[in-house]
């Protein structure tokens, strides 16, 4: 109990060293403030933006492989044929379809295009970033009906799982559960006749609502966007997911891009498919009709590669406010130590070592630090949830900022570190300084 | 009584060529009063500085407590500071931004012993004696000289020390003050604490135990 007492007493005679000098307070507190909040600021913007992707990606087992057939029906059967033990085969297939053309305003229509998801399992991840765009699956939250299941795929019914943007657009004035979405209906205006494949239109079912993923949430803005503007036709796109097999029943040519998604128990046998293909890749490339594999460790170095880039010129800019704030706070405290020398002789009379004075100023120094970094952190948050509004009611753009635990300690850290490196030298000095000296000093 | 402090031919320069003090013996019992007289310049703060492990020697012998110090490693002496000897300092001293609780504390932080609540109950004791109460969490630097030398005795004896270290202690206080600080010196004395005082007011050391008059960097009795 007497040590708490004597800690917190300490700990209150630092506090009112550390402030009594407001002009060195608020001097230290500024320079470790200025660094500590461009340096948050920076990583809270990085980090959000990739967040997404890289919780997306992170969902992915370790232990699937996916691989773009781009239609290559021989390939597919290639793949098919090999050896695979312990693996979940799951085939998506993605293609654009009109689904709704309908006049909104002023003469004004509005076209929503569908990229159209056949998918063998709705439960298997597959993430959302890549280099050439292409769509792919993505289940989110279901918010109301349900997800397809195994027997919708074994019986190919004709049902579709929709997001909410998707419900807002076609359904406005009423739930989508049980409402029916026709697949292949003709853009406004444009000739279909010589597309047998567009003349037909299938009814789907709407079983299932789920939450807007990235692309949705960026489609509704973009659309709110161009409403308010006074562009005269207007497109937007949705995503929408029904059985593959009811797709490539209803739909038996499809110039789609298919993907094949294979999800491995075991790592071993992970490792063994993993190089097959990789060869086969390599072999089919030289004859002119390669194929990617994905993995999800590229693509986690392909994000991170972006990633890391950014950090880099980041923590360089960082790292030279935290040089100049540095010199600025070394000055400080020099200063500081000058003007209270009768301080450290009056202290050192009474039985404070030269370590008892160091540590005196570098945990002052702290006490300024943490004081400056968490209004720092603080503020940057702020700061960022503004941009976010910003962005999302004033440009349309879609960004989510991200707070955790990392985010705020790692500021907090860089800011008490840099301040206790720059405050050594000058709590050294004052270490040093010489009793009857200093009992002297004018 | 038990010697406390034994100095045999103590010397000191500081620019190899004059002897401040030059051969200086002295002793001192616990619960003893010296008092020291010397003109300015004669060395009474530099013989007060070695005393109080202050500041080195460049030759002789100094027993406290019955440890010889060396000279050349004065920096580890700091405990001594913390825990056996106390200061009064003709300038007070004091750090202006501290209340005078606070000054009054501020050796706890230095000496391991802990600030316990008997503590607390000692500070307001001894402010009481010296009829300071009601000034306790007033900032030192709005005291007058009186108040102020008063705070920085009671920081002295607060820790009861074995040494009480008192340059000029009543240099700028008045007559009543001046009485005050005798009478806190002589009951120092009496609960075994030694108290050197070193004083330009021969009127002062009359009564105050042995005094001294340093001349030619030696002391001698009176």
């Amino acid at each position: 109990m007497n040590s708490v007492m004597q800690f917190f007493y300490y700990l209150n005679h630092l506090i009112k060293m550390a402030t009594v000098n407001k002009v060195r307070f608020v001097l230290t507190s500024i320079g470790i403030f200025v660094a500590v909040f461009l340096f948050s600021a920076g990583k809270i913007i990085t980090d959000s933006y990739y967040n997404e992707s890289l919780k997306k990606i992170n969902q992915m087992s370790e232990n699937t492989l996916i691989i773009d057939l781009m239609g290559n029906e021989e390939l597919k059967a290639e793949l098919t044929a090999s050896d695979k033990i312990n693996c979940t085969e799951v085939s998506t297939l993605a293609e654009t379809k009109s689904i709704l053309s309908s006049p909104i305003e002023n003469d004004r229509f509005l076209t929503v295009m569908a990229y159209v998801h056949g998918v063998s399992d709705l439960n298997s991840v597959m993430p959302l970033v890549t280099n050439d765009g292409v769509f792919i699956s993505v289940p989110t939250d279901l918010i109301k009906g349900r997800l397809i299941s195994g027997s919708d795929i074994q019986s190919k019914n004709p049902v579709v799982v929709i997001d909410s943007f998707t419900e807002s657009l076609l359904f406005p004035a009423e739930s989508a559960l049980g409402q029916y979405i026709e697949i292949g209906v003709g853009m406004m205006g444009s000739s279909v006749a010589s597309d047998s494949e567009s003349t037909e239109t299938f009814k789907f079912e709407v079983i299932g609502v789920v939450e807007n993923s990235y692309t949705a949430h960026a489609a509704r803005m973009k659309l709110k966007q161009e409403i308010n503007s006074s562009q005269d036709d207007l497109m937007t796109y949705v995503s929408i997911y029904c059985p593959l097999t009811s797709l490539n029943e209803k739909f038996a040519e499809m110039d789609s891009n298919e993907r094949q998604l294979y999800n491995f128990n075991n790592s071993a046998e992970y490792d063994s498919f993993k190089s097959y293909t990789e060869t086969l890749a390599e072999v089919k490339s030289r004859a002119g009709n390669g194929f990617s594999v994905i993995t999800k460790e590229k693509l986690l170095n392909d994000l991170q590669g972006r990633l890391s880039n950014t950090r880099t010129v980041l923590n360089m800019i960082s790292a030279l406010l935290c040089i100049i704030s540095g010199i600025s706070i070394m000055s400080v405290t020099f200063f500081s130590v000058k003007e209270r020398i009768p301080e450290i002789g009056i202290r050192k009379a009474f039985g404070a070592g030269k370590l008892d004075i160091a540590f005196q100023f570098v945990f002052e120094m702290i006490i300024i630090a943490v004081f400056a970094s968490l209004l720092a952190v603080a503020l940057s948050i702020i700061t960022c949830k503004l941009l976010e509004a910003f962005l999302i009611e004033i440009l349309y753009m879609a960004f989510s900022v991200e707070i955790n635990f990392q985010i705020i300690i790692t500021p907090l850290v860089v800011g008490v570190f840099e301040a206790v490196i720059c405050c050594i030298i000058p709590s050294l000095y004052a270490a040093k300084i010489k009793v009857t000296d200093s009992l002297r000093f004018e | 009584m038990s010697e406390l402090i034994r100095i045999s031919n103590l010397r000191k320069t500081y620019d190899g060529k004059r002897y401040v003090l030059d051969g200086l013996d002295f002793s001192i019992n616990k619960g003893e009063i010296a008092t020291i007289l010397g003109a300015s310049g004669c060395g009474k703060s530099t013989f007060l500085n070695i005393v109080g492990l202050l500041d080195n020697f460049t030759d002789g012998k100094y027993l406290f407590s019955e440890t010889e110090i060396n000279p050349k490693k004065l920096n580890s002496y700091y405990q001594y500071r913390a825990t056996d000897i106390g200061f009064i300092f003709q300038a007070y001293c004091l750090i202006d931004s501290l209340s005078v609780k606070d000054n009054i504390l501020m050796p706890f932080l230095y000496s391991g012993a802990g600030i316990t609540g008997s503590v607390k109950e000692a500070v307001d004791a001894l402010l009481d004696s010296f009829d300071m109460l009601n000034l306790k969490n007033k900032r030192v630097s709005l005291l007058s000289g009186g108040e102020r030398q008063r705070v920085a005795i009671i920081r002295a004896i607060i820790k009861k020390p074995k040494l009480i270290i008192a340059d000029e202690p009543t240099g700028n206080l008045d007559e009543s003050n001046t009485q005050l600080v005798v009478k806190a010196f002589r009951n120092i004395a009496e609960n075994g604490t030694a108290v050197i005082v070193v004083t330009h007011n021969k009127y002062l050391s009359l009564g105050m135990g042995r005094t001294y008059s340093l001349k030619g960097g030696r002391l001698y009795n009176e």
